[in-house]
């Protein structure tokens, strides 16, 4: 998993206009069930509070630049938000946020 | 700096920026309502003569079906135990916040149904052995997002009519716990996307009264709503002190008209913004500043949808945007509330010197207006419009009051705002509007120099946090942990270096390009320095 999020650069899609709540109901506006949301929460080994997902959400899709690799972000926003982030927990929005074509994902073994 | 403090201070009308809280938050301001519509009027003619090049009414859609918010509008409440006793519960009248936005009405009459506890309800299990079909669930909880989950549960899984909760969002032990604030009845919402049930809140005095009823026997409730989501139309309003040398390069000052009645901490932000605008030409009529050289802008919005739109229908100009000014309780009375002033960052990939130099404002304002004040900064927040300038990288920081013990409750009314707050947080976002939009020279040096500073003691500060861990013996591996803290050293000055070089979007020449150049080379050897003395404090440590 590590080598595969070192090489995935996800950059925001400017012509989509991204969601600002990360829970509002099932299946809205992240698409991501209460459970899911939960899953992902516990891939991180470290404890994250439901109520902090927002802030690290739009973290992720704001560090989405095309120059950070996931496992960048990761860091970064563990190191804005004094948490410890690992790398699987931002792989997991990425990879919705892909679904809904708010990020296009750069693999930079295919460059 | 100081200066524009003074100028601010001995030119703001803190009464009447109360008055307005006062006017603003008598409104139920839901979006596309006809309160938010009266709200939005009072403002508007607040601001309708004052000399601005341009006073501009912004349309857009609020309609669901093309992924907008949907506006929505309550109309009535009324709320009764009807089984084993008759006793008023709640009503909209007496407690607009008793209604959980984008609820449905009920059928014309009401429903009588039993009542049937779920608890917090946030997982399947708690519904084992309860039939809530054609019942009222009654639940608790902490947060929004609890009400979320248990309306999904009890009423779109399991069957049942609507919700009742006591759900307190927000706590604060010690302060706000449905023990310590029994009667608070905190707004929550349902998905702006859904439109098929309805949840009402009560106090946690309520919800224990039908819990102790319920021990007992059955208990029925009447529950009657009306309330309309419809296709509406969003206002908001943008007026412009066009710069005098600079007019392209413009300074945001948004604050959001929407929220029920009362919540004066939001009502607060527009009623700041009215009397700021009205400083500024005061200050101006009476010489003591000529017009600013950058254009500043102040948005009346409502939260979400409007700077949405905002972002959207203005995508060509965002590029010209230095930084923005976002404001949301910024009145608070301190003693009352339980507050502290709070500047919430830019988003660290969105690095900016706005940040310590708003600091500094928020410092020195205190300092100079009211020092018993109590401020604090903290990371990005995004429960505001700042959420959606920071998604478009615009820097955008966010003066809040933070925490607030009637947040979001029917108490939070104009009375619990404070005439020196608001004079305080217009001294930051006055300040912090008028030196950028003033910006020369010598204030773009002194903002790279502030910034390059602050750095250094965030550094410093960090120092002190891993010296401390080492010293307690804290640290399992110290090579891993010195590696980590490297890191972050080299994050912190990468970071800052990016705030340092965005002073350039103010004056980019060549004497600012040197001094950037040679403050982030100052910056880069002080983290070296530091860097070295963990490397051999950690290896002390290791060895004693």
């Amino acid at each position: 998993m590590e080598n595969n999020t070192l090489n995935i650069y996800p950059k925001k899609n400017k012509n989509v206009t991204p969601p600002t709540r990360v829970y509002d109901g099932d299946y809205r506006d992240m698409d991501l069930t209460y459970e899911q949301l939960n899953e992902i929460i516990h891939l991180n080994k470290n404890v994250i509070k439901f109520n902090q997902l927002r802030s690290l959400v739009h973290e992720i899709y704001n560090f989405s630049n095309g120059q950070n690799n996931i496992n960048e972000i990761a860091k970064k926003i563990g190191f804005e938000f004094e948490l410890k982030i690992d790398p699987i927990f931002v792989y997991e929005f990425i990879k919705k946020m892909e679904e809904l074509k708010v990020v296009i994902l750069i693999n930079k073994l295919d460059k | 700096m100081f200066e524009y403090i003074d100028l601010i201070r001995n030119n703001f009308n803190k009464k009447a920026a109360k008055i307005h809280t006062k006017n603003i938050s008598k409104f139920y301001r839901s979006h596309g309502s006809k309160g938010y519509e009266e709200a939005f009027n009072y403002i508007y003619n607040e601001i309708k003569d004052q000399p601005f090049e341009k006073i501009e009414i912004e349309t857009f859609p609020l309609n669901s079906s093309e992924g907008n918010y949907p506006a929505w509008e309550p109309i009535k409440v009324e709320t009764k135990i009807i089984e084993p006793i008759v006793e008023k519960l709640i009503s909209f009248n007496d407690i607009p916040t008793c209604i959980t936005w984008y609820s449905k009405s009920t059928p014309p009459g009401g429903v009588i149904a039993e009542v049937c506890d779920v608890g917090y309800g946030l997982n399947k299990d708690d519904y084992n052995g309860l039939n809530l079909k054609g019942k009222i669930a009654l639940a608790t909880g902490n947060s929004p997002e609890d009400t979320l989950r248990t309306y999904d549960l009890a009423v779109k899984t399991f069957g049942a009519i609507g919700i009742i909760s006591d759900c307190l969002i927000s706590p604060i032990p010690g302060y706000r716990t449905k023990e310590i604030t029994p009667d608070f009845v905190s707004l929550n919402r349902l998905s702006r996307k859904y439109n098929d049930s309805w949840a009402i809140i009560i106090s946690g005095r309520m919800g224990a009264r039908i819990r102790e009823l319920l021990k007992k026997s059955v208990v029925k409730i009447h529950v009657e709503i009306e309330a309309k989501t419809f296709d509406g139309e969003g206002k908001s309003l943008v007026t412009t002190l066009k710069g005098s040398d600079l007019p392209n390069q413009e300074i945001i000052i948004i604050g959001h008209v929407t929220n029920p009645e009362p919540n004066a901490n939001c009502a607060s932000g527009p009623a700041l913004m009215i009397e700021l605008s009205k400083s500024f030409f005061s200050i101006i009529k009476k010489n003591k500043l000529l017009k600013p050289k950058r254009t500043i802008k102040f948005l009346f919005v409502p939260e979400g949808s409007g700077s949405i739109a905002y972002v959207e229908n203005h995508k060509k100009n965002l590029k010209n945007i230095i930084g923005a000014l976002c404001l949301c309780g910024i009145g608070q009375n301190q003693d009352l509330s339980k507050s502290f002033l709070t500047l919430s960052r830019t988003t660290d990939s969105t690095p900016s010197y706005l940040n310590d130099l708003s600091y500094s404002f928020l410092e020195n304002s205190v300092d100079l207006t009211n020092p018993s004040l109590k401020y604090k900064e903290i990371p990005y927040s995004p429960f505001s419009d700042n959420s959606t300038f920071n998604m478009a990288s615009i820097p955008t920081i966010l003066l809040s009051s933070e925490p607030n013990i009637f947040f979001h409750t029917q108490f939070l009314t104009w009375e619990t705002t404070s005439e020196e707050v608001f004079n305080v947080s217009a001294c930051v976002i006055g300040g912090i509007a008028l030196f950028n939009s003033n910006a020369n020279l010598l204030s773009v040096i002194m903002i790279i120099n502030l910034t390059k500073i602050r750095s250094q003691e965030r550094l410093i500060k960090k120092e002190k946090i891993y010296n401390n861990q080492l010293l307690k013996k804290s640290v399992n591996n110290v090579e891993e942990f010195v590696l980590l803290c490297n890191e972050e050293i080299n994050y912190i000055i990468e970071r800052d270096s990016i705030a340092i070089e965005s002073c350039k979007n103010i004056i980019n020449n060549q004497l600012t390009k040197k001094f950037i150049n040679e403050s982030k080379d100052e910056l880069i050897s002080h983290g070296i320095k530091i860097k070295d003395n963990l490397k051999k404090y950690a290896s002390f440590i290791s060895i004693t």
